[in-house]
């Protein structure tokens, strides 16, 4: 495969994994300020509340909890989109909201974002092969480089070439996630968000998705941040849960201890209502 | 005691192009007594949502359906909903078929509160003054589960939670007093605590306001408890239609089989294998069965040839060459 670790010039103590943590978020609280408009005032609204996390090499964590609880709004800022009210996130041992944008810049592609609408996510005026080439146009590789690690992704999401030229519209949802899928891997992530990635999918589909994402983990050594709300997906592909409500972690250790022993009322709410073991007689 | 309020008999969907037509629904059979709940599975791209459409009567003119679509109300004679006019099938829709599409916000009118949305689907549904409607409007609020009405009455869609705006425009889809519910994956925007609360609304309301209720979902863990049958549909074809229970216990067609086996590894938290060929290899072949490429028990007479309908001793109804045995 071709590497592109090198093509990116990281600073050398971006390097530094083996003993750290991919990701380290550290008191983390966040809102969002509404501004006064049209005779309405001004309003703060207060989302998560003092988080703290780590995420280690290859190693997944689920965050789970409810619609509006603010897992999303942890995504936004861990990939700098929403500014914390407090707390810091480190990434490959960089405070990122601390470090100028031009620095982010460098350390951004090992950081790739996996959304639920895999239609939203593509540029409908580019085609697959287009898409996915856009993502290593920073790589400053050459074009049979590119052409090369193309085929590679598209080998390794178990897309048909064939499907190079089509554009997103032509794709079912699950040949458009694994598109994403294969997009976000073309810089060779060292962390992946996964938010809800197959709440759009439907079964057969999610459990391939489920396989190549639990593949694509072990043979590229990823980490993965899991935000979904579906206890079911979480326990196929995280190490550890952590569950969110009202802002605050309520629950969190190894998947095993938390399905099986759950210290909070609301996670047995969860794993009832996500059906795990439940049915009728 | 319960009749068959909505019985579909062959009906077919093509896609009419100047050069050719291609068939996206066909085959389709099916009873819906009164108060029962009727749940459609399958894959993306299967033909659940078009089958929703085609019996509203909601497809553009380049669709073609056949068959029969037969609407029994009561003591009424039975009427063909296919065969009306649009003027005909517009009474149903107002008033006898309600109907709640995927995406709940999509389906409200961002600039008008949900109060006024509601008042006048009420208004035109049950001919009665704006008055009246407002009044039917807060109780239809609280029928769904919206505790506080009067303040839901004023809210605008963007307002609300995705929970909130599936209650709202399942409100909407009760406006006019109907006998069939039409739902078109109902809980695929909501998390899995909301999506329990709306299936026990959606279970209370059958019982409470007479309620036959037609579902599409990917929701495995709540029909197995509350759908009376089961249609499964793959690449256009109902390859599995019976009791819902018999169904969960003892699928016949691999199809079904694969769903059933996936969910139940799933919820028990064991890896699954996915199915293979991948999904980009199947896509449906011409004449022969469209599950053929997939399926752990295909022989060489699946692939030219369509699968042959058959009618086990339990009532099921499947299409398949070798149907698994019990």
């Amino acid at each position: 495969m071709v590497s592109i670790k090198s093509n990116l010039n990281l600073e050398p103590e971006m390097n530094h994994l083996s003993a750290n943590p991919i990701l380290q978020v550290e008191n983390l609280t966040l809102g969002y300020r509404r501004s006064a408009w049209f005779g309405t005032s001004s309003r703060q609204q207060l989302i998560i509340r003092d988080i703290s996390f780590a995420i280690q090499p290859n190693e997944t964590v689920a965050l789970v909890g409810q619609s509006g609880v603010g897992k999303t709004s942890i995504a936004n800022s861990i990939l700098r989109f929403l500014k914390p009210w407090h707390g810091n996130i480190y990434f490959l041992g960089q405070n990122i909201w601390q470090i100028p944008a031009s620095r982010f810049r460098l350390i951004r592609p090992r950081l790739q974002p996996i959304f639920q609408d895999s239609a939203t996510a593509l540029n409908p005026m580019m085609t697959i092969d287009q898409a996915i080439m856009d993502g290593m146009k920073h790589l400053k590789l050459s074009h049979a480089e590119a052409q090369q690690r193309l085929n590679e992704l598209l080998q390794m999401v178990e897309l048909e070439p064939a499907l190079c030229n089509h554009y997103p519209r032509q794709l079912s949802g699950g040949q458009r996630q694994r598109v994403v899928i294969a997009r976000a891997l073309a810089t060779e992530p060292s962390l992946l968000i996964l938010d809800e990635p197959l709440s759009a999918l439907d079964l057969v589909t999610a459990v391939q998705i489920i396989d190549l994402l639990r593949s694509m983990r072990q043979r590229l050594n990823l980490s993965c941040l899991l935000i979904t709300h579906d206890l079911m997906l979480a326990q196929q592909l995280a190490d550890r849960i952590i569950v969110l409500k009202d802002g605050v972690v309520i629950d969190s250790g190894p998947t095993q201890q938390i399905l099986t022993n759950p210290s909070h009322h609301f996670t047995r709410q969860l794993i009832h209502a996500a059906g795990i073991l439940n049915r009728k007689t | 005691m319960s009749f068959p309020l909505l019985q579909v008999i062959n009906l077919k969907v093509e896609l009419i192009r100047p050069e050719s037509s291609k068939s996206l629904l066909q085959e389709v059979n099916f009873e819906l007594r009164s108060q029962e709940l009727l749940a459609v599975i399958g894959e993306s791209g299967g033909g659940k949502s078009l089958l929703i459409k085609a019996l509203l009567k909601l497809l553009p003119p380049h669709f073609k359906v056949s068959g029969q679509i037969i609407y029994t109300d009561g003591n009424e004679q039975p009427v063909d909903l296919n065969h009306l006019s649009e003027k005909e099938i517009n009474v149903y829709r107002r008033r006898k078929i309600g109907v709640l599409f995927q995406e709940p916000l999509s389906g409200l009118n961002p600039v008008l509160s949900c109060g006024t949305q509601l008042r006048d689907a009420v208004a035109f549904a049950r001919e009665v003054s704006f008055a009246e409607a407002h009044e039917i409007a807060l109780n239809l609020f609280a029928t769904v589960g919206l505790l506080e009405p009067a303040a839901i009455y004023c809210t605008y869609p963007h307002q609300l939670s995705g929970g909130m705006a599936q209650r709202v425009a399942l409100a909407l889809a009760l406006a006019g007093q109907p006998r069939l519910l039409l739902i078109d994956e109902p809980t695929s925007a909501l998390d899995c605590i909301a999506r329990r609360e709306f299936m026990d609304l959606i279970q209370n309301l059958r019982q409470t306001q007479d309620l036959t209720v037609f579902m599409v979902t990917h929701d495995f863990a709540n029909i197995a408890q509350i759908a009376a049958k089961i249609l499964v549909l793959y690449a256009g074809l109902p390859v599995e239609y019976g009791d819902a229970d018999r169904l969960w216990r003892q699928p016949h067609h691999p199809y079904t089989h694969l769903l059933f086996t996936t969910y139940q590894t799933l919820q028990k938290g064991e890896t699954v294998a996915p199915s293979s060929p991948k999904l980009s290899d199947s896509a449906s072949s011409s004449n022969g069965c469209s599950f053929a490429p997939r399926c752990p028990v295909v022989q060489d007479h699946c692939y030219p040839n369509f699968p042959s309908y058959q009618l086990l001793p339990d009532g099921t109804r499947l299409y398949c060459h070798f149907p698994l045995s019990p």
